[in-house]
Formats: structure tokens, C-alpha cells, sequence
């Protein structure tokens, strides 16, 4: 079957099997940032944004996205032209073998167009999807903070 | 296996698509490794029909099937008892990313034992609405919690779930054990009753994860009828239930461990409740939600 939907704000048709997941069906077009891990919608380094909200590709069906706004990290930023997001993370080591960090993106973006100004608490309830086996979170939820405040500066 | 996808975009289309053939697709949290999805001739997104809508009313919040857990806020369900019960259960239940995928009908017709949601609708007596292409009928929470929620469905498709409001001087309180915020409940609990003269009545106490469904703790709920709300008769009623509650293994954690924690676990959710006392998530390993 086809399936169209928009994929980082372009208008997309991939063809698929009807019970093929969200996750397999990004990977296989091209967008690897998409990470597999558990499987499971345990551990988060798949997560995408769907209509703004983040969710566990793994566990969707690619089907679900019919007509819907799919987001990867590659929505955020590039190599040649990073979010500040991403920027920011980086400069507070917030990212070591950087597997659970698309998923960490996602989720941060999704709140933060929510909530340009979350408490620490906030932000940790945003990321408690996401498991990162590197770091212990001290230095992702810094960065996202500290990247919020950027964010609100530059409006 | 699944050869096509409806979208129906009205509730009577979704009616009209019914049939043993096919496999409703909501959250879709527990269906990617449902056997049906192989064996159902075609799916049907249930989620563009409107079925999730939360309307609160004088005397009853009604939850549209496929609303998420995440919009089971206070600004959406309103700031009665029961609304903050319900919604401080969905924040406890999993991360950010399930709670904005599982339907609160999912959660109630694909249960697992440790389901939060089923718990707390059984205890406040909530009504499940299901319509079918040629009828429309209710279902309660004893009836779900005995049987296979699935073959009482007739065919057909929940689109809400009631939750009557009391205006009556009620206590209420749903009580979560679990080692971290996002893991799953090693025991929870929902009680709710009335307070008449100084005494309880019309206790309803529903106990869950210890057994394979949810289960109304009779013999907790007579050791409360009549008494007063106190910490002496709360401890008594906990310790019937524990002597009621058959606990199934579970690797999580040994049979003899979560009966100990029991009776604590029971009577602090009583004192909580009798106390109106503030939900918070916060916690750390090891203790409740409540603060």
C-alpha cells in the first residue's frame, strides 16, 4: 500500500506492507538517525515526532501515519547548520556514543514548543522515555536548559 | 494477513467497517506483536472519528475512547475528585511517548494485570459505552475485569468510557507501587467512599496487579462499612485484604515480598485518601506516589 504522509515538512509516498512499523519503513528510506533498540517502546532512541507529539516508532505502524507530520532529528538541524539544540548539548558533553540522542532531540523539541520555559523537573518528565546508558542524564538535562534559555533569547 | 487500511473519518463509517475480518488500529502499543495483525484481513484506524472527545458534564465526565492518556489533565477532565484521581493515574502510567500513544479504550479493552486506568474506572463504578452497526450497550467494570474484555464486545467498538461524579462528601485515592516513575505497577489500588455521620459507607476497593485482573477487595471493604475513617480501622481493612488477595508470581518480585509491602502499601493509600492529600509523581525507588 502507499503511504503519504509528511516527513520532516515534505510531502512523502513510501510504499509499504500494510503491518510494516514506522521505525523499519524510516531506516529503510533513508533516515538512520532513526535508532533501533529495544524494540519494545521501552527505551526511546526511536522516538519521532508525530503531530508534534513524540512517540516510540517501533511500536507504531507505519500506516498510522497516514496524512500526519513525521519528524526526525533531521528536522531540527544539519552538519552544515545545526539547532541550537544540538549545538548546546554537544558543548556541555551531554552526548557520548550519542545512540539515544535523536530520540532526546525529539523529545526536547516537542516540549519545548510547548513549554519554551521548563523547570528541571519538566524536562526530566519530558526525556523519562529515553534511556541513555552513557552519560546518567546530569549533563542532557543541563543542556537542554541551558538551550531552552538560548532559544528564549533569540525571540 | 492485513491486505489494506481504512481511515473512516465519522463514527457511522467506522460502524459500517466492522467485521470479523478486521483489526482496530488505535495506540497500536500492544498490536504490533498481536497475532491478529498477521491473521485480520484488513485494519481500521479508529482514530480520526472523533472518538476522542472528553466532555465533562454536571454529573459525569465521559472520555471518548481514543483519547491518549496524556490529555487526561485537570484543565481537560475538570477539578473534581475523581478528575484529579484519573489524571494523576495516567501521569504514573509509563514515559511521555506511551502516554501520547495508548488510548484510554486500549487501556481498558487489551488490559494487562498491572493496568492502572481499569483499576481506578472499577472503584469509581465507570460505565464502558460500546456500539456495534446495530446497537448500542454499556458495560461495567465487573463484567470487564471477569471476563475477556474483548468477547463482551459483541463485534463492535468502545467509543467512551463514564465516569459518574458524586457531589456527596467522598474520599478517594489511587495508590501505585513501582521501583521507578516509567515501569510498570508491582501492586496499585483504587478506594473511593462516602462519608456519612463519621462513618464509611458504600466502600468500593479495587486492588490490581496482584492478581490477573483487577479485583474488588470484599472482604477490605466489609472490614470498612460502618467504622470510622481511622487509622486503627484502616490497618484492620488493609490486613483483610491482605488475607483475601491471592498474589501470583511474578519476576519482578517474589510473592512473599509483595505481601509484606501489602497492608503498608494498603493503609497509607487509606490515610492518603482520608487526608485528600496531593498527588505528586515524584518519587524514589521503593515508595508510593504520594508525598
Amino acid at each position: 500500500m502507499k503511504l503519504n504522509f509528511f516527513l520532516n515538512n515534505e510531502e512523502t509516498c513510501f510504499e509499504i506492507e500494510p503491518d510494516a512499523l514506522l521505525v523499519d519503513v524510516l531506516r529503510d528510506n533513508g533516515f538512520v538517525s532513526v535508532k533501533v533498540g529495544c524494540r519494545e517502546g521501552n527505551c526511546g532512541c526511536c522516538t519521532v515526532l508525530i503531530d508534534g507529539e513524540p512517540l516510540m516508532s517501533c511500536i507504531t505502524l507505519a500506516a498510522q501515519v497516514e496524512g500526519r507530520h513525521v519528524e526526525t532529528v533531521e528536522s531540527l538541524g544539519s552538519m552544515q547548520n545545526p539547532h541550537i539544540l544540538q549545538t548546546t548539548l554537544v558543548d556541555h558533553s551531554a552526548v557520548q556514543c550519542g545512540f539515544c540522542t535523536p530520540g532526546i532531540l525529539l523529545a526536547t523539541k516537542s516540549l519545548l514548543a510547548k513549554n519554551p520555559n521548563p523547570t528541571e523537573a519538566e524536562v526530566r518528565r519530558a526525556i523519562d522515555g529515553n534511556l541513555c546508558r552513557c552519560t546518567g542524564y546530569v549533563k542532557i538535562v543541563e543542556g537542554i536548559l541551558d538551550a531552552a534559555a538560548k532559544m528564549r533569547e533569540n525571540t | 494477513m492485513i491486505e489494506r487500511f481504512e481511515y473512516p473519518k465519522t463514527k457511522e463509517a467506522l460502524l459500517s467497517l466492522l467485521s470479523p475480518e478486521a483489526v482496530l488500529v488505535a495506540g497500536a502499543t500492544a498490536l504490533y506483536k498481536d497475532a491478529k495483525l498477521k491473521t485480520a484481513g484488513y485494519a481500521i484506524d479508529i482514530t480520526r472519528c472523533g472518538l476522542d472527545k472528553i466532555v465533562v458534564r454536571d454529573n459525569e465526565i465521559e472520555i471518548g475512547a481514543t483519547a491518549r492518556l496524556k490529555d487526561l489533565t485537570v484543565e481537560n477532565l475538570g477539578n473534581s475528585a475523581e478528575a484529579r484521581m484519573i489524571a494523576a493515574t495516567a501521569f504514573s502510567i509509563a514515559s511521555t511517548q506511551i502516554r501520547a500513544a495508548v488510548t484510554v479504550g486500549g487501556n481498558v479493552v487489551h488490559p494487562a494485570p498491572w493496568s492502572d486506568l481499569p483499576v481506578v474506572f472499577y472503584a469509581l463504578d465507570a460505565k464502558v459505552k460500546v456500539e456495534t452497526a446495530s446497537e448500542a450497550f454499556e458495560l461495567n467494570f465487573e463484567e470487564l475485569c471477569s471476563n475477556d474484555p474483548r468477547k463482551l464486545l459483541r463485534g463492535g467498538v468502545v467509543t467512551a468510557i463514564v465516569v459518574p461524579l458524586s457531589k456527596a462528601n467522598r474520599k478517594m485515592r489511587f495508590e501505585k507501587f513501582q521501583m521507578t516513575d516509567t515501569e510498570i505497577a508491582l501492586a496499585n489500588f483504587a478506594g473511593v467512599w462516602t462519608e456519612v455521620d463519621g462513618k464509611i459507607v458504600d466502600p468500593r476497593m479495587v486492588i490490581g496487579t496482584l492478581s490477573p485482573r483487577p479485583c474488588r477487595a470484599t472482604n477490605m471493604e466489609a472490614a470498612l462499612v460502618g467504622k470510622a475513617p481511622e487509622v486503627e480501622n484502616f490497618e484492620a481493612a488493609a490486613q483483610a485484604a491482605k488475607e483475601e488477595i491471592k498474589i501470583m508470581p511474578n519476576f519482578r518480585m517474589k510473592v512473599e515480598t509483595r505481601a509484606r509491602i501489602l497492608g503498608v502499601f494498603l493503609r497509607r493509600a487509606l490515610e492518603a485518601a482520608q487526608n485528600d492529600a496531593p498527588y505528586d509523581r515524584c518519587h524514589c525507588s521503593g515508595n508510593p506516589i504520594l508525598r
